[in-house]
């Protein structure tokens, strides 16, 4: 079962590898969304394109109601596991809940 | 991972026999006595080795084992000595920072913005350098449930990564908490 992160590719001689793909925003943005129901989310590569660092800096969830900044982040995290090992960094800036969103 | 070698017997029954493992301990782990040479280890003929005799014809026969280290967890992990060094570590001091380099060559603009910010409260702490040592930067992962670098904790308690302590610097809620921890 392939990771992810891991694509099957054709070899010359006619076999399948697996080979390791760099982590895409759009791969992380499509987790959160799906996992978190995010309404509002803003993800970026902070490593000018390599996959290597990312930064989330705006994530509007429900499942945020009753959670200190801590476990926002932990929830996060364990959405993005998989990820979490091919990159170096994630950054998360502001995890805000419907309402908190509403008053900023 | 295991190695498959042919191995010849140098002394015959009871004698020393030397086995390689692709692991990184050079047999080590094995009871051995470690590297001899670049790559290769050297285990004793009764311990690991002996019990994964897997037999052969005549002289040159095939061993198949395993290096202790890798059947169980990773071999960078923790161990429970160095688990209860981190435990007291913690309790210990108030504020404990597991970084990417020193208070003083922060190697990392996140572990620099942890060690800026405790510098601008005046809050005395307790640096890790997480590169000096795999099994600690592997081990301190799973010990906090907490994927990336820095780490900060505060009384004992893991208060968060880079992010949470700007957050809380810039809303005031840091230095208030300091202060109360370091006043008790």
């Amino acid at each position: 079962m392939l990771s992810s992160t891991v694509r099957a590719v054709k070899t010359t001689l006619g076999g399948v590898r697996g080979v390791r793909m760099a982590v895409t925003v759009a791969q992380v943005e499509q987790k959160l969304k799906e996992a978190l129901q995010a309404q509002e989310i803003e993800v970026f590569d902070t490593s000018g394109g390599c996959g290597a660092s990312f930064e989330v800096s705006l994530l509007v969830s429900e499942q945020f109601e009753g959670k200190r900044a801590l476990q926002r982040h932990r929830l996060i995290n364990g959405v993005l596991a998989e990820e979490l090992k091919e990159i170096h960094a994630l950054s998360i800036k502001k995890t805000l809940t419907p309402e908190e969103f509403k008053t900023k | 991972m295991e190695a498959r070698v042919r191995a010849r017997t140098r002394a015959g029954v009871g004698g020393w026999k030397r086995v390689a493992c692709s692991c990184a301990c050079g047999g080590r782990e094995a009871g051995g006595q470690g590297r001899r040479r670049e790559g290769r280890g050297v285990g004793r003929r009764d311990g690991i080795a002996a019990r994964n005799w897997t037999g052969g014809q005549g002289r040159a026969r095939t061993w198949s084992w395993r290096c202790e280290a890798q059947q169980g967890e990773s071999p960078s992990g923790f161990t429970p000595e160095l688990r209860d060094a981190v435990d007291r570590l913690i309790s210990e001091n108030k504020i404990v920072l597991f970084m990417k380099g020193t208070k003083m060559f922060p190697q990392c603009g996140f572990s620099n913005t942890c060690v800026q910010i405790f510098n601008q409260l005046g809050a005395p702490f307790e640096d890790i350098n997480v590169l000096e040592d795999e099994r600690i930067r592997v081990g301190m992962k799973e010990y906090s449930q907490w994927p990336t670098f820095p780490q900060v904790y505060i009384e004992g308690e893991f208060y968060g990564g880079c992010d949470i302590l700007l957050e809380s610097f810039q809303s005031g809620e840091l230095e208030e908490y300091i202060e109360r921890v370091l006043a008790s």
